[in-house]
């Protein structure tokens, strides 16, 4: 049992990069090749993609499995928790979802790797959840951001952005990289959860993001599984491989930067200061903080799930009465409403006053949520993105 | 401590300032202190502290040489914050930290990160932390690409101090990788300012 683990284990980590690689073989031949080329080519990177998240699945019981009969999970650079195979799954899922998703227009200039740059970062970032070493996994961290600003912003006035993208990441996987490799316990703390908010784009770089960006989607895209994955690792970190002090510091920072963005994303839905896509976003991203913050990993994992799967398709809002539109805000929502809820459970469970916070942050945007919820059946057509967006009220 | 180290936050700031023209002092700087870290020790210098001192040379001559050709951009420049942000940084560095009685209790150090040197510790936070605030808030892609190489060479300082430096190659890897993407991002938007000038020049 326990070899089948690894195997499967080995080939789940391995795979990804596998299988970005043959596409990035095949990719041209699937443009620019005549008629019988490119329906053999078209649909290689979505079958490829169930494979993956088949092989991430399977990791799950097995993991599960090992740690309940107290075999060895640790392999020595890697630990295989089950909660990591978890993450694991969650990332392979929003690859599936993305790779089946329709294709946006596209750009002529991008690399012809660009079908085949999800699939490295999704393996960068699930080999993230699984090293054992934190220098280790801020590393992996970093690198996915690097890999896709490097391939995908090669188009030209696309340099602007991928150098906003590159210094933010660089910014928090130095400073997450010089904390852990400090000797200090606690300043090791401080200095990791001001690298991971930086890192995964919490509270202070909200402040001045949503109102300018236009990121072309595919890009978008890669930033927010890369910030999503780094919730998960971090949600995961506070569980385990670190010294207790650190764990109290990183906790703290991360649930206070959380809810700050949960507060000011709400503000803003409220005030529709922006589009609601990223705001919501931006909400179920601070959530995920404040689930870390809180050592619940699967309760994060559960707040990015929805704009992790249902964001690749959003961009079909424009068709009306679209049942996979609707199905796509349903998914959008309902995750990180649930997620909110056992949140709230569970920061009520050890303080009543931090409940009462995390209620008043997310307050405003559940306000006009529940008042305009009626007006969703009747015109599934606006469903620009969720209910709080219903701007177009006849 | 040696003269080099005493000189890698006087230089870390003049980055702020000086943008590219600093970086190679700093990085051989850098280069000279990693590798000095280990002169009391009889035995050859691991790989691994080559490796990083190498890329620490490489990684501040290289971009600096790459983008001598680009001229700066005409815009003003706001140095204030940069400035303000990084030396509030330095001082609650050093007083955070006070070198000399963190080796007294190893007991309350992680195991695996006993520094050798624990000045080395406080001078490589704060070359980071200058680096890192260049970075976020001077405004110029060249001065910002300055602040980055500036940090990527406190962060590799801070990893050959570790006495058994497992991280070197990692870091010395993410790092290389860090300054390659920071320079080809830099050059094109050095190219396209250079256009725009000129075609704004040209009585467009």
């Amino acid at each position: 049992m326990l070899i089948a683990a690894d195997i499967i284990l080995f080939l789940g980590l391995v795979w990804p990069f596998l299988a970005g690689a043959i596409i990035a073989a095949f990719g041209p031949e699937s443009r620019t090749g005549d008629e019988e080329t490119q329906s053999r080519f078209s649909q290689l990177a979505a079958n490829f993609s169930l494979v993956a998240v088949a092989l991430a699945a399977l990791n799950v019981p097995l993991s599960l499995y090992l740690a309940a009969t107290g075999q060895g999970v640790e392999l020595g650079w890697m630990i295989e928790a089950p909660l990591a195979t978890v993450g694991c799954l969650l990332l392979h899922v929003s690859l599936v979802s993305q790779c089946f998703a329709p294709p946006l227009p596209e750009e002529e200039r991008a690399l012809v790797a660009r079908d085949a740059v999800p699939f490295w970062t999704t393996g960068l970032l699930a080999l993230a959840m699984m090293l054992s070493e934190p220098v280790a996994r801020a590393a992996m961290l970093l690198s996915a951001p690097v890999l896709s600003v490097i391939l995908l912003n090669t188009g030209a006035g696309r340099a602007l952005a991928g150098w906003n993208t590159l210094r933010r990441a660089a910014t928090g996987a130095l400073l997450v990289c010089s904390g852990f490799l400090h000797p200090d316990p606690i300043i090791e703390g401080m200095l990791a959860g001001c690298g991971f908010c930086l890192l995964a784009s919490l509270f202070p770089c909200t402040l001045s993001l949503s109102a300018t960006r236009t990121d072309r989607a595919g890009d978008a895209s890669e930033i927010l599984r890369a910030n999503a994955a780094t919730l998960a690792v971090v949600a995961l970190l506070v569980t385990f491989p670190l010294p207790p002090v650190t764990v109290l510091g990183l906790r703290g920072l991360f649930f206070a930067s959380g809810l700050a963005t949960l507060a000011l994303a709400a503000v803003r839905l409220r005030l529709r200061s922006a589009q609601a896509t990223s705001l919501l976003t931006q909400a179920s991203m601070g959530l995920a903080a404040v689930s870390a913050g809180l050592a619940h990993p699967l309760v994060a994992d559960l707040a990015v799930f929805g704009p992790l799967v249902a964001t690749p398709w959003l961009s079909l809002s424009g068709k009306p009465n679209s049942r996979v539109t609707l199905l796509a805000d349903q998914a959008f929502l309902l995750p990180g409403f649930a997620a909110l809820l056992l949140a709230v459970m569970l920061v009520a469970g050890t303080s009543l006053p931090l409940a009462l916070l995390l209620i008043a942050a997310a307050w405003p945007a559940l306000r006009p949520g529940v008042r305009l919820f009626p007006s969703r059946v009747a015109l599934p057509k606006v469903s620009g993105a969720k209910p709080v967006n219903r701007e177009g009220r006849p | 401590m040696t003269l080099a180290l005493a000189l890698l936050p006087l230089l870390a700031l003049l980055t702020l300032l000086a943008g590219l023209m600093v970086t190679p002092v700093t990085g051989l700087l850098t280069a000279l202190s990693i590798l000095l870290l280990r002169h009391v020790t009889p035995e050859p210098l691991p790989a691994v502290i080559l490796f990083a001192a190498g890329s620490a040379l490489i990684l501040s001559i290289g971009p600096a040489w790459w983008l001598g050709r680009y001229t700066d951009e005409a815009a003003p420049s706001r140095v204030a914050g940069a400035v303000i942000l990084s030396l509030a940084l330095l001082i609650a560095g050093s007083l955070s930290l006070p070198s000399e009685d963190m080796l007294q209790n190893p007991a309350l150090l992680a195991a695996p990160f006993i520094p050798i040197d624990a000045a080395v510790v406080t001078v490589a936070l704060g070359v980071t932390f200058i680096g890192l605030a260049t970075l976020s808030l001077r405004s110029g892609a060249r001065y910002q690409l300055a602040g980055l190489l500036t940090a990527c060479d406190g962060l590799l300082l801070t990893a050959a101090n570790i006495r058994n430096p497992y991280a070197g190659w990692l870091i010395g890897v993410c790092v290389l990788l860090l300054a390659g993407a920071g320079t080809w991002l830099v050059r094109r938007l050095s190219l396209l300012r250079l256009k725009s000038t000129e075609r704004g020049e040209g009585g467009f």
